[in-house]
């Protein structure tokens, strides 16, 4: 018998998470509903789904062709999410999906709903920016700013993931944002400052 | 994209009869299929999603055989990271995984997506021009035109490479596939996931309609089993290999007892080449020898105006991979 | 007021490490009210430390609206439908089952029938629609026919392109010129050699577009560029002669992402936003997408270089003669530019050809013509140094003519290591070679007044103690609004916290664009002005308070008084009133006195490892000094060093456009085969900022979006050279090309 051992694996079925977040009560799903022997089927047309972004659940219209990305933005106003390049090969859209970073252009906005999504604005929703945002700033880690807010997200995950991260690990973690003024050396130094719990003070 | 019905099954079974409808697009992360799609490339009125099959479709295990099970949809970082993969038999592997793409597509990606996925030819995947390997035009555009990234060796009417990085470790580690195709099960070799004459036109792989990998069988490695990987790219950050291999070589009292060399973005498919590892057979580990198989590995070579830099490349790129093999 | 008066200040910058200042003494007359020069005495508090970037909580926040993040209820995003063919006419144009498709408000024409399609990607129409998917769905509908004619997207082969041997050297004859022939002749070593560089797209992360709204004949648009004024005046002009009737146009660039020297013009999409929202009469967003960003908004042209030269028993350059060809696109400049500070003595003649093709022409981009030159002659120098058997930093000591530099590469040499690093020997038969090289830099722009209406700022001082410094102009991401911060909170003798500092909005005074390094030094010293004139105001209303004679009172450390009779900052403001005090400064011309430097100086170092297996590069490390004016923002403008530095890496390793000849389509326009440097490529950067007291306006600053582009290329390729032997006189420095260069060597 296999025995799923990978701890990162979620057991939990997408109809169950669907379930929770109420995924699109819609005719055209009340019609797949009626016929029980089909699977359960989202027509082309208009869906409101709920996604549960920065701990709320959020309702929003998308087509099944709608990308997370775009749901985020243009539905959400989620704006930190930036369109780069729309093809995953530039991190500008990561927003991190159950803990990890993902790029939101390549999920379909259907394939998130049930997920635990957190985006870039989740990190200055407190009476005080986190930490990670504050060392952005103070490590001067953006130059034009359009890649920084997917920089944060993946410098985020860095640190959940590695506490403190040597420099090859946030190279590692860094490899799938791209940066054109070329600010790369001031993110790690903005990743190590946080990992070393400094906030504040000079440089 | 275009418009289309995204469908959830509840079942393999339900998935698999799903898939067989015409215009049907079977899509676990859909990495691949959402840029084809949004390029307007692929159409489907249908997709049905595999990921919410998690208990039938995701996650490694190791069974009491000994062998590794991969379901299909478990992503590329979640292999990478499972702890059956730090073992020397399955370095190979696991550094194929590390390689891929960049951390957001590994944390996404699933391993049967990457095995399964469209050669990233960047005449075949524009819209703007029809060529014969997306069945729009009467040849093969990268034949005569732009051709640096593509095919060195096993080519025939297309010079499409095939650009995934776990199938090339995959195969030289003997690993089989088993499908679901309605209420069939099928468990086969990996060979025989890719076309033996891989044509224009001819699909990535020879899964039938509605057919769905499910997992990914890794025997039990032989003592003294280690495998490496490696590929030569242009930059280090997220890239394209330029070339790839894997190999797999069982060492017994310091002689090489088996041995397996494949190749990757090099041809239409994963490419293992048989008798350059046979070379190694009987045989201490060494330079010279090292050197006599990447040169076998790149025998019958025929490189096209603008990657002629492939064979050279792609022949140290094995001697590093048997170097950190018997290293 | 302050009349016009002489003024003795000191310009110049004290030593570097091991070596002697270059201080000098200078008289200037600064305009009437302006404030006085600040020189290299001057001591600052604010200027010139770490001050955090103003907007970067914003930014790093992920709540910084770009253009691109501009929304509105019920507006429309829209697309181009861009043209399929390289060259040709426009036959036909259906648009009428597209304007039915469902969610579509408006489809317009952006090309008139009969008219010539000059590249893939000329722009032919544009739909909006309620979202993009919509949108693409309409523009499938379009029916576009062409009349196709022969095209060409390789410049190498335009008509008048010279001709090449089969290893890509240029063989046509040069043209006649006895005494550089004589020079030539007379040298005791020469050498000739072609090299070449391909063609860079900018590649902002935000691409270009904009959000258009009308109200009435008042057009409100968002932008992403790097020239508010340029653009809004370029709009109102372009929407007139489509026939609309246009009242006021306000322009808005707060935030933009990354320009490079792309984002002068409104382009096409800019137009065709304004066209689109007057026509649906609802706010619309258009911006390219990635493909149309690499393809259809310029780039850095490919060239071809040619030089030969000579030098006397003493290693001194005799002769020089320098061509280039470059690419034009269908009409544009390929120009290249070359250093002319190794040749004052030489006998030399430098010339140009465009040539022109199928294909989107160049924009400036990041000191236009200059890294290609540079990569082309630093090059040429090393290999010129070789053959002569001296060492390239003495070679440039040698014939090096700027004095700021003489002391850049000296200092320079000391802090890389050069002469250990040129030292080390490759072990014979090893996978891995290092090698070190060098090159120069120079700029020359210290900015000025404006055309016409000079550069203003507004300073407003509140009440509550808070200070704002405004202008219209842009920040497109080197720091703008935080030098402003900077300059006025050392104007004032407060903390940057107090002030608050505003870009983009064309509502404000008139800036320049940001282009040639010239925004910072055309705006600082207006900057300090309106905070000057700020100043005074306040200083009388604190005079009439306490009832002391406005000469008495300064305005300093936070509080403003005379002797015992002292106000706190923020006690002083509450004598301000309801109405903030709210003044104009402007931009005087420079000086008319000579400035210490007329250009800025700088040198890069770089260090390669080479895997001779696989040709591939990386670089190590580099170390830069920079020549930067007077240094306001300290931070920022180190971000900006290293960044060019990166983007050079980047430049000189990775970048090109490949093209489908057939087609004349870009085969890579993306960011997966369009490779740029990421994070695992990153060298180890280290730069020393040199900051220079010039003496041209009161502030003395300089830009840094040109200068530390210049080297980064050409030392990388002469770091190459050193570590294989062979040049790879051609850009980038694929691996590809590193093998074939190793090949020729055994060979």
């Amino acid at each position: 018998m296999t025995v799923p051992s990978d701890r990162g694996f979620s057991r939990r079925s997408f109809l169950k998470g669907s379930a929770v977040a109420g995924i699109a009560t819609t005719g055209l799903t009340a019609a797949a509903h009626a016929v029980p022997a089909a699977p359960e089927s989202f027509g082309p047309g208009r869906h409101e789904i709920a996604l549960l972004v920065n701990g709320k659940e959020q309702k929003v219209t998308v087509e099944t062709r709608t990308t997370l990305l775009d749901a985020l933005r243009d539905g959400l106003d989620l704006t930190g999410c930036k369109k780069v390049c729309d093809r995953g090969s530039c991190g500008g859209c990561t927003v991190l999906m159950n803990g990890e970073p993902v790029t939101g252009c390549l999920v379909l906005a259907m394939d998130a709903v049930g997920q635990s999504l957190t985006t870039v604005e989740s990190l200055t929703e407190g009476d005080t920016p986190h930490a990670l945002v504050q060392n952005f700033v103070k490590c001067d880690a953006m130059q034009c700013g359009f890649c920084t807010p997917g920089m944060v997200m993946s410098s985020l995950a860095c640190l959940q993931k590695r506490g403190k991260p040597t420099e090859e690990q946030m190279r590692t973690d860094l490899s799938g944002n791209l940066c054109r003024c070329g600010t790369y050396g001031r993110v790690m130094e903005a990743i190590q400052r946080t990992a070393a719990g400094g906030t504040g003070g000079g440089k | 994209m275009k418009p289309f019905t995204y469908v959830v099954p509840k079942s393999l079974a339900e998935a698999s009869e799903a898939g067989k409808q015409p215009n049907t697009v079977l899509k676990g992360a859909g990495v691949d299929l959402i840029d084809r799609m949004k390029e307007r490339l692929q159409t489907p009125e249908r997709i049905v999603n595999l990921l919410p099959l998690k208990d039938e479709l995701a996650g490694v295990a190791v069974e009491a055989s000994g062998e590794l099970k991969i379901g299909a949809t478990t992503t590329i970082a979640q292999l990478e990271q499972h702890e059956a993969l730090a073992n020397p038999a399955l370095a190979g592997l696991q550094a194929a995984a590390a390689l891929t793409a960049s951390p957001q597509i590994r944390n996404r990606a699933t391993v049967a997506g990457n095995i399964l996925q469209f050669t990233r030819c960047w005449y075949v995947r524009s819209e703007a021009f029809h060529c014969l390997h997306g069945g729009r035009g009467p040849t093969c555009l990268a034949m005569t035109g732009e051709n640096r990234y593509h095919a060195v060796l096993g080519w025939m009417d297309c010079v499409r490479v095939h650009p995934s990085n776990l199938a090339p470790p995959l195969l030289a580690l003997d690993a089989e596939y088993s499908t679901r195709l309605g209420d069939k099960v099928r468990r086969r070799k990996f060979t025989d996931l890719f076309p033996a004459e891989p044509r224009a036109q001819t699909a990535e792989h020879t899964l039938e309609a509605g057919e769905i990998v499910t997992a990914i069988h890794v025997p039990k490695p032989a003592a003294g089993t280690r495998t490496a990987y490696c590929e030569s790219r242009e930059k280090l950050t997220f890239d394209w290999a330029t070339t790839a291999c894997a190999v797999k070589v069982v060492l017994a009292g310091g002689k090489i007892a088996a041995a397996s060399v494949v190749l990757g973005a090099v041809a239409p498919v994963p490419l293992p080449r048989p008798k350059a590892a046979a070379l190694l057979l009987g045989e201490a580990p060494s330079a010279t020898l090292f050197q006599k198989v990447a040169e076998a590995a790149y025998a019958g070579a025929s490189p096209l105006a603008h990657n002629d830099y492939k064979l050279v490349v792609g022949k140290a790129i094995v001697r590093e991979a048997l170097e950190q093999a018997t290293r | 007021m302050s009349t016009p008066r002489d003024v003795e200040i000191t310009v110049g910058y004290p030593a570097l490490p091991g070596l002697e200042d270059r201080l000098e003494k200078r008289t200037v007359k600064p305009a009437e009210g302006d404030a006085a020069p600040w020189d290299a005495t001057t001591k600052f508090t604010t200027i010139g430390t770490d001050v955090d970037r103003v907007d970067g909580l914003q930014k790093a926040s992920g709540r910084a609206k770009y253009t691109y993040d501009i929304t509105f209820p019920g507006m429309l995003q829209a697309m181009i439908l861009r043209a399929p063919i390289a060259k040709g006419k426009l036959k036909g144009l259906e648009l009428d089952e597209a304007s039915r498709m469902p969610g579509i408000g408006a489809v317009v024409a952006l090309k008139d029938l009969g008219a010539k399609v000059r590249f893939v990607g000329d722009a032919i129409a544009a739909v909006a629609g309620t979202t993009l998917n919509h949108v693409r769905d309409a523009i499938e509908k379009i029916r576009a026919e062409y009349d196709l004619e022969e095209h060409n997207v390789d410049y190498v082969v335009a008509t008048d392109a010279p001709l090449l041997s089969a290893t890509g050297q240029i063989e046509e004859p040069w043209a006649e010129a006895a005494e550089l022939e004589a020079a030539l002749k007379e040298a005791k070593v020469t050498h000739e050699a072609t090299y070449r560089t391909e063609v860079q797209t900018h590649s902002s992360l935000e691409t270009h577009g904009g959000v258009a709204r009308w109200n009435g004949n008042d057009l409100e648009i968002w932008l992403s560029t790097q020239a508010t004024f340029g653009c809004r005046g370029e709009l109102a002009q372009a929407c007139k002669a489509k026939g609309i009737d246009v009242g006021t146009v306000t322009l808005h660039a707060e935030f933009v992402g990354g320009g490079f020297g792309s984002k002068f013009s409104a382009g096409i999409e800019g137009l065709a936003v304004c066209l689109l929202a007057h026509a649906a009469k609802v706010p619309v967003k258009l911006m390219l997408d990635r493909f149309e960003e690499h393809t259809t908004t310029g780039n850095r042209p490919g060239c071809l270089m040619q030089a030969r030269a000579g030098v006397d028993a003493d290693g001194r350059i005799v002769a020089w003669d320098w061509r280039s060809f470059g690419h034009a696109g269908f009409t544009g400049s390929g120009g290249v530019s070359v250093p002319n500070y190794y040749t004052a003595d030489a006998k030399k003649r430098t010339a140009h050809k465009d040539l022109n093709i199928d294909a989107d022409p160049p924009r400036p981009m990041r000191a236009p013509g200059h890294p290609q030159g540079w990569f082309g002659a630093e090059l040429f120098l090393d290999e010129l140094a070789t053959k002569a058997g001296i060492d390239p930093l003495q070679f440039r000591l040698k014939n090096d003519r700027e004095a700021i530099r003489l002391d850049q590469w000296r200092f320079g040499a000391a802090k890389f290591g050069w002469d250990a690093a040129r030292a080390r020997k490759n072990e014979a038969g090893a996978r891995f070679l290092t090698g070190s090289g060098l090159a120069s830099a120079r700029w020359g722009n210290l900015g000025g007044a404006g055309r016409g209406t000079p550069h203003g700022i507004t300073c407003r001082i509140h009440q509550d103690g808070t200070v704002e410094t405004r202008s219209g102009a842009q920040d497109i991401g080197v720091g703008t609004k935080t030098m402003m911060a900077i300059v006025t909170a050392e104007e004032l003798g407060i903390p940057v916290a107090r002030i608050t500092a505003m870009t983009g909005h064309t509502t404000d005074p008139s800036g320049p664009a940001s282009g040639g390094s010239t925004l910072t030094p055309s705006i600082a010293s207006a900057v300090r002005h309106a905070a000057f004139l700020a100043k005074q105001t306040l200083v009388e209303i604190v005079a009439k308070h306490i009832g002391v004679p406005l000469s008495e009172v300064h305005c300093a450390g936070g509080k403003v008084g005379s002797g015992t009779a002292q106000l706190r900052w923020a006690d002083a403001c509450k004598l301000i009133g309801p109405n903030p005090i709210d003044e104009r400064g402007k931009r005087h011309p420079n000086y008319a006195e000579k400035p210490f430097h007329a250009s800025q100086c700088g040198a890069q170092f770089a260090e390669v490892k080479v895997d001779t297996w696989t040709g591939l590069v990386e670089v190590t490390r580099m170390f830069g000094i920079q020549d930067c004016g007077l240094v306001l923002a300290k931070k920022q403008a180190e971000s900006q060093v290293l960044g060019a530095m990166i983007q050079g890496v980047s430049y000189a390793l990775h970048e090109q456009r490949i093209m489908d000849k057939r087609s004349g389509r870009m085969l890579n326009g993306d960011f997966l085969r369009y490779k740029i440097t990421g994070v695992r490529d990153l060298p180890r950067l280290e730069c020393h900022m040199h900051s220079i007291a010039n003496g041209h306006d009161s502030v003395g600053a300089a830009g840094l979006g040109e200068p530390p582009s210049v080297a980064t290329a050409a030392a990388i390729g002469n770091a190459v050279f050193h570590a294989i032997g062979v040049p790879v006189r051609h850009l980038p420095i694929t691996p590809d090309k590193v093998l074939a260069a190793l090949a020729s060597k055994k060979g």
